[in-house]
Order: structure tokens, then C-alpha cells, then sequence
């Protein structure tokens, strides 16, 4: 009997492992990539919806849902000696102290880093929201080490670069080359070269 | 997108000899040295589980000898990774 159980958990095992190996080749024909199916499959673990097909049409909604999940957290950003110390405060709780906080509002996530997130979590929501907020942390520091520290300024960058620092930074750095950009079609001649100096 | 014919692939299983109380990575060990597959390329599929790193095999469900484990291997182009990297 117990060699019986063994041969069965076995066989589960087996068969298990190939339907998901099934449904990870399935994917990769339309370019999913294996911890996107699996992160999809226990999303939607009640139907029996193709993850292919989950990706498509319910994921966008999903992600948007824990970008608004992780807004609705309140960011509380400390000035302190070594930059920025962000902390994060859930809606209703009481700030530790009366410090310039940013309202949720404030954060603007992107799918982007959505996706990055919910893939780190291994599809689990609330993981993925936590993971979100602290991934942005991690960036709105180093773009403060580097002198950015308007904080709508960065958040807005980090929007649209899809939570890229590189993109971020330079969007911001952008405007502060405007001076050069203007002189590149400056009429003012050459001064003249002297040939005596 | 490249796929391989189901005739260019063994279609019988590879017997690995591991150690179950040991971290998910070191399964990638053997595969890595004895066979040449960067760890990154490496997916682990254990029952309805896909692996994560530094997960045990134990904690798979990885028992005893018999159990499978069924390894998917991603293309260097998929996982953005060129030769040198490699």
C-alpha cells in the first residue's frame, strides 16, 4: 500500500509538471515568458481561461488596479542627512511625525513597473503592491543622490519613463541643457581668432 | 520564433543525482557545468510549481528517487542575454 502511494504522488507529480510545461511552450508562441504564465495561472486559478489569453485581457486591468492599490498607500518622505528616508504609512494610520508628507496622489506608477512587480511577487497582489512602492523608493532615492530633489518632478519622470531611472534622469536633465540648445543657433559670429595671442 | 522538432530533443527523461535539502541552485549546478545551460536559461518546473531561486527541492515536494522535475530551457534571445554575457 505505501509503495502504492508512492508510485501515485509520483504520477500526479509527473503529470502535473507536464501540463505546466504544456502551458509555458504554449505561451512562448505568443512571446510570454514562463513567470508571466505561471504568476497568470494563479491569478486566475477559478477559470480556465488560456494564460495566453488572461495576459491579453485581464492582466492591463489588474495592473492598473495595483498601480491605484499602491497610490492609496500614503508615502511619507523624511528630509534627513543622507537623503531621503521614505516611510510607508497606510491610509488611516497616523503619521509618526508631523513631516511634509506627499499624498498618494502624489505617486504615479506606471504598468511598467506594475508588471516588473507583480512578476517579483509571483502574481500575488498584495506582494506585488509592497514590492511596487518599494521599488520606487529605491529610485526616488537614487534620483535624489544625483540632485533631483523636487519630488513631483522625479515621480512624474519615473511615470514616463516606465520607472526607468536612466529614461527618468533624462527627462530631467533635459531642461537644465535648454540654455546650451538655444546657443547652439546663436547668430553672434565667431570672435575672431587673433593671430598675435 | 524558433521551435525545435520533437525528434531533436531526448525524449527520455535525464537522471539527476541531488541532493533534495538543497537550495533550488543547487540543481542548476550540475545542469550548468555538466551540460552548459546558464542558470538564467533554467526554469524548473516541480509538480503544478514553478521554481524560484534558493527554494529546496524539498520544499517542491522532491521526495525520492524517481520524482520529476522538469527543466524548460529559455533561448539566450528571450532572457536578453548575448555570448559574451554567457
Amino acid at each position: 500500500p505505501r509503495l502504492n502511494t508512492d508510485l501515485r504522488r509520483q504520477k500526479t507529480m509527473r503529470e502535473d509538471g507536464l501540463a505546466l510545461i504544456h502551458q509555458i511552450r504554449e505561451a512562448e508562441k505568443c512571446g510570454i515568458s514562463p513567470e508571466e504564465v505561471y504568476a497568470a495561472i494563479l491569478c486566475s486559478s477559478s477559470n480556465n481561461t488560456k494564460p495566453c489569453d488572461w495576459v491579453t485581457s485581464e492582466l492591463p486591468h489588474l495592473l492598473d488596479e495595483i498601480c491605484a492599490m499602491a497610490a492609496s498607500v500614503q508615502l511619507n518622505y523624511k528630509a534627513g542627512d543622507c537623503g531621503i528616508q521614505p516611510t510607508v504609512v497606510r491610509d488611516g494610520e497616523e503619521p509618526e511625525q508631523s513631516v511634509p508628507s506627499v499624498p498618494g496622489e502624489g505617486v504615479k506608477l506606471s504598468r511598467a513597473e506594475a508588471k516588473l512587480a507583480w512578476l517579483a511577487a509571483g502574481g500575488d497582489t498584495d506582494r506585488a503592491v509592497k514590492q511596487l512602492l518599494r521599488d520606487r523608493q529605491h529610485k526616488m532615492k537614487e534620483l535624489h543622490s544625483l540632485g533631483f530633489r523636487d519630488l513631483s518632478q522625479c515621480e512624474e519622470a519615473l511615470r514616463l519613463s516606465g520607472g526607468e531611472v536612466k529614461g527618468a534622469l533624462s527627462l530631467l536633465q533635459r531642461p537644465l541643457l535648454e540654455p546650451f540648445h538655444q546657443r547652439i543657433w546663436n547668430d553672434q559670429p565667431e570672435p575672431p581668432v587673433d593671430p598675435k595671442n | 520564433s524558433v521551435s525545435i522538432s520533437s525528434q531533436a530533443y531526448p525524449q527520455d527523461s535525464i537522471r539527476l543525482w541531488v541532493g533534495v535539502e538543497d537550495a533550488q541552485s543547487d540543481a542548476y549546478i550540475p545542469i550548468n557545468r555538466d551540460f552548459g545551460f546558464s542558470p538564467l536559461l533554467q526554469r524548473w518546473v516541480i509538480g503544478k510549481r514553478l521554481a524560484r531561486d534558493r527554494e529546496t527541492l524539498y520544499s517542491h515536494g522532491i521526495r525520492q528517487s524517481g520524482d520529476t522535475a522538469f527543466l524548460f530551457i529559455r533561448s539566450a534571445h528571450a532572457v536578453h542575454l548575448t555570448r559574451q554575457q554567457y
